[in-house]
């Protein structure tokens, strides 16, 4: 096994946008490993035609562009189009697209629901929230004969892609049900931990009392929910909201929104990003 | 190949001294340039810009602006269109003088990638195998009696492994022979000295031909040593050898004698090979630097990517020895990322030939995976 690749292939000057993911590509490595790790996405952001100039112009993968545009002509499938990029170089090596061909085929073979949570995992793993709670909720909406199991792992991610977008009330919902459906510690150490976060204390007892959780198990969620916001205060946007914060509090309102302004700026488009 | 409307000119820095030569496409003969037609004298004097304190004086823009004016005119003297190929050499090369050729094409208006340098051992090796085959297939010594006093270089091809070996070596006689004896005419004293380093050295390793180059051999002060030189051998001595190599290395226009047949080893050059260990388990190499390359030249760098391993394993090999020496770098603290998705760039630079370091900047995956931009560095010696 060759433990070191040698990278002889031009890296891009303007990269590619893999559509629906932002996610930006510059040179064929990068472009080989995002095909061959999201599989559940291809379907959606694997756009032959779009990705020919790039290849052509930016990379300068000549012969590989005339390849694909041949097999566009010839109308192959996505799946052989993927198999020529990945033959092109050696980036991969035969048994792991060997490897990748089995795991695409075995994608396309699962049942409808699988498929919709790996591809709404994918969108979670890209920050893609609003997408993926799209595909979790399709679940949930077309099928109500699911294995526990299953089901209560959608609830719960959907849970945290509601808790990642601040919806805290929607991500104590679907935390709550995940352990309705199937019983399990981390989801209600979850549903507790956002309780703990944006609750009042009274409420948060009689939840402990109600739900049987253990004093010592709540005292842990407690703690880590405490080193987490001690965390948080070091994070760039604590320490912006630090300086507003100062700037108020010394009489200069104009630096004080000026200071707001930028941070919700900057939110906003973290949300866009993310949606 | 060489293009006969364009210019190879060769130029020989010695201090305060320059010598400047040319092929002369008309008469298919290296020339050289005389201030004067109708003088025998070669050397020019570039005192007015070098000071010897002043180890940078060629950035003298002055200088470079008469130098310009001096290849300008030979270039029309000539009838040539362009200058294909120019050769500076001087006794040593450093990375300033290697950097300072960028500043001196753009004020020379020279393409930068026709212009070349390289140490006197370097432009004599091409000035060797510009003689042809009954010449460099010999041994030689050469004796350079030059500002920092009497050095002997030792001369031989070889054929290892089916490639030629070009090795030169070199050994001092400062303590023997300083300039200072040459310049306060202590001519017998020399040639007292001259005749024991001769013992020691061209009579000792059987040399056939002998060069004696330099400033100190402007005068005829070794009469009886050279009686001894000569005897069995032929003996040359001029002060033309250096930039007549130089002009010889412009027409060849490489900075260095290798090709996949040849392996050069002289002072100034990198005595090892440089690979990298591709493979944990198979015995597969990827050669990043050749013996034989000048210390001062810029390699370039190269991208890899790790694939289940945190470790770069390299390998130097003596280019005459076949000796073989290992160094690893640890790539310690680099986040946790999927496989294949740490790119690396290698950079290697010496500061001799005996000493370098390597380099190595994480570069993260583009987007996916950012660079965290640290940088390993490991000393190599080359001893």
């Amino acid at each position: 096994m060759q433990n070191i690749l040698i990278c002889n292939t031009t890296k891009a000057s303007t990269p590619y946008m893999i559509p629906y993911i932002n996610c930006s590509i510059y040179s064929y490595e990068e472009l080989c490993f995002f095909l061959y790790e999201n599989i559940p996405l291809l379907e959606k952001v694997f756009i032959p035609k779009d990705l020919l100039p790039f290849l052509k112009e930016e990379l300068k993968l000549n012969r590989l562009y005339k390849v694909l545009e041949d097999m566009i002509k010839r109308k192959e499938s996505a799946r052989n189009l993927i198999l020529a990029i990945f033959s092109a170089k050696s980036y991969y090596n035969e048994g792991e697209v060997r490897k990748w061909r089995g795991a695409y085929d075995r994608f396309y073979q699962s049942p409808w629901y699988e498929r919709e949570k790996e591809t709404a995992d994918c969108y979670m793993h890209y920050k893609k929230y609003e997408r993926a709670k799209s595909h979790y909720e399709f679940i949930i909406k077309k099928e109500t004969e699911l294995e526990a199991d299953f089901l209560s792992k959608v609830y719960y991610n959907l849970g945290v892609c509601c808790c990642k977008q601040f919806d805290f009330a929607g991500g104590k919902l679907h935390f709550l049900k995940a352990n309705e459906v199937k019983k399990d510690a981390l989801y209600l150490q979850s549903y507790f931990a956002v309780l703990q976060l944006c609750d009042n204390e009274a409420f948060v007892r009689t939840e402990v009392r109600e739900k049987g959780l253990s004093l010592e198990e709540f005292g842990k969620i407690v703690d880590e929910v405490d080193l987490y916001k001690e965390e948080a205060k070091k994070l760039e946007d604590a320490k912006r909201l630090a300086n507003a914060t100062y700037h108020k509090q010394h009489g200069k309102i104009g630096e004080f929104y000026a200071q707001i302004d930028d941070m919700l700026s900057s939110f906003k488009e973290d949300y866009k990003r993310e949606g | 190949m060489v293009n006969h409307s364009s210019l190879y000119i060769g130029i020989d820095f010695d201090q305060s001294k320059m010598q400047i030569s040319y092929y002369n496409p008309h008469t298919k003969e290296i020339e050289p340039y005389k201030e004067q037609k109708d003088s025998e004298s070669t050397i020019l004097s570039i005192e007015r810009y070098f000071t010897p304190k002043n180890t940078k004086w060629y950035h003298n823009l002055r200088f470079v602006k008469w130098l310009k004016g001096k290849i300008t005119l030979i270039k029309e003297q000539l009838g040539c269109e362009t200058i294909g190929c120019l050769c500076l050499t001087q006794k040593y090369i450093d990375t300033d003088f290697y950097e300072w050729l960028d500043t001196f094409a753009q004020e020379s208006e020279i393409p930068r990638e026709r212009i070349i340098c390289m140490n006197h051992c370097n432009a004599f090796l091409h000035y060797i195998l510009g003689e042809g085959k009954d010449v460099y297939s010999r041994k030689i010594g050469i004796f350079d009696f030059n500002y920092e006093g009497m050095e002997y270089y030792q001369y031989e091809m070889a054929n290892i492994s089916k490639k030629q070996l070009f090795a030169l070596q070199k050994e001092s006689y400062q303590d023997k022979l300083s300039i200072e004896d040459y310049r306060t005419n202590q001519d017998k004293t020399m040639d007292q000295a001259f005749t024991s380093i001769i013992k020691e050295t061209v009579m000792k390793e059987g040399a056939q031909l002998a060069f004696l180059v330099g400033e100190g051999f402007e005068r005829d002060w070794e009469v009886e040593s050279i009686k001894l030189l000569c005897q069995n051998k032929r003996v040359f001595k001029g002060q033309n050898l250096y930039v007549k190599g130089a002009v010889r290395a412009a027409r060849k226009e490489k900075e260095s004698l290798l090709d996949e047949d040849t392996f050069v080893f002289a002072p100034g050059l990198l005595p090892y090979h440089i690979g990298l260990h591709l493979s944990d388990e198979e015995n597969q190499i990827k050669w990043l630097i050749q013996a034989g390359t000048p210390w001062y030249q810029r390699f370039g760098q190269i991208e890899v990517i790790l694939n289940h391993t945190n470790t770069l394993r390299f390998v130097q090999k003596h280019v005459v020895t076949k000796e073989e020496k290992e160094f690893q770098i640890e790539l310690l603290g680099l986040p946790k990322r999927p496989n294949k998705t740490t790119r690396l760039e290698i950079d290697f630079s010496f500061q001799s030939e005996e000493a370098g370091q390597v380099l190595v900047k994480d570069l993260g995956f583009g987007q996916m995976y950012p660079t965290t931009n640290r940088i390993f560095r490991k000393e190599i010696s080359l001893l």
